[in-house]
């Protein structure tokens, strides 16, 4: 059970929402919207890595195919 | 104890997912996505040792091994659709769960399904033959 995945996405989050407001208030919206869909799209790599694992693991102990 | 620490996990998750939410909702629910994966990494690795335990005590009373294996993986096909199920429904999309939920309940019938016809064959074979 490895904490640090959990505080990196949230770190992400975060970071993407002080990104966007700082863009949005120095008036460049499409910036901001492509720092949020970067941040979504790590945040989906990351997340498609966990359940990779998750499906080896239940694989092997659940003997699915 | 390792119930404590799953404990503290999803409380540290669910403060995580609160806290992101207030700013991002979109990547607040990968945060909980993420933390539910975990979480079930973990358990399920923990049960391991139960199923085998289970698989030897079927052996021992002589229970055919090709039943526990497919109990085994009807429990497994349903953590899985729960899991998604779940996700699904935090995200408002109760449609799509209920989808998903309707796709498990398929599988575990195909799963199941080899199981319910020997035991048709053995109430067949214990009838009397010659019967209309």
């Amino acid at each position: 059970m490895n904490v640090d995945m959990l505080f990196r996405i949230a770190g992400i989050g975060i970071l993407v929402a002080v990104i966007t407001q700082l863009l949005k208030q120095s008036g460049r919206d499409e910036m901001a919207t492509i720092a949020a869909i970067t941040g979504l799209v790590i945040g989906l790599l990351m997340m498609v890595d966990i359940i990779g694992d998750l499906f080896e693991s239940v694989r092997q102990v659940f003997q699915l195919y | 104890m390792q119930v404590f620490q799953l404990v503290v996990f999803a409380l540290l998750a669910a403060s995580m997912v609160m806290l992101v939410r207030a700013y991002r909702p979109d990547i607040a629910l990968q945060v909980s996505i993420i933390a539910g994966l975990i979480l079930l990494i973990y358990i399920v690795t923990q049960m391991s040792g139960v199923l085998d335990s289970l698989t030897s005590l079927a052996e021992r009373y002589g229970i055919d091994s090709a039943y526990i294996g497919i109990l085994i993986k009807i429990i497994g096909i349903a953590y899985v659709v729960q899991f998604a199920t779940d996700i699904c429904k935090d995200a408002g999309e109760s449609a799509l769960a209920s989808k998903v939920e309707l796709g498990g309940r398929v599988m575990i019938l195909a799963a199941a399904v080899p199981a319910a016809i020997s035991l048709l064959d053995m109430v067949a074979s214990l009838l009397p033959v010659g019967m209309p």
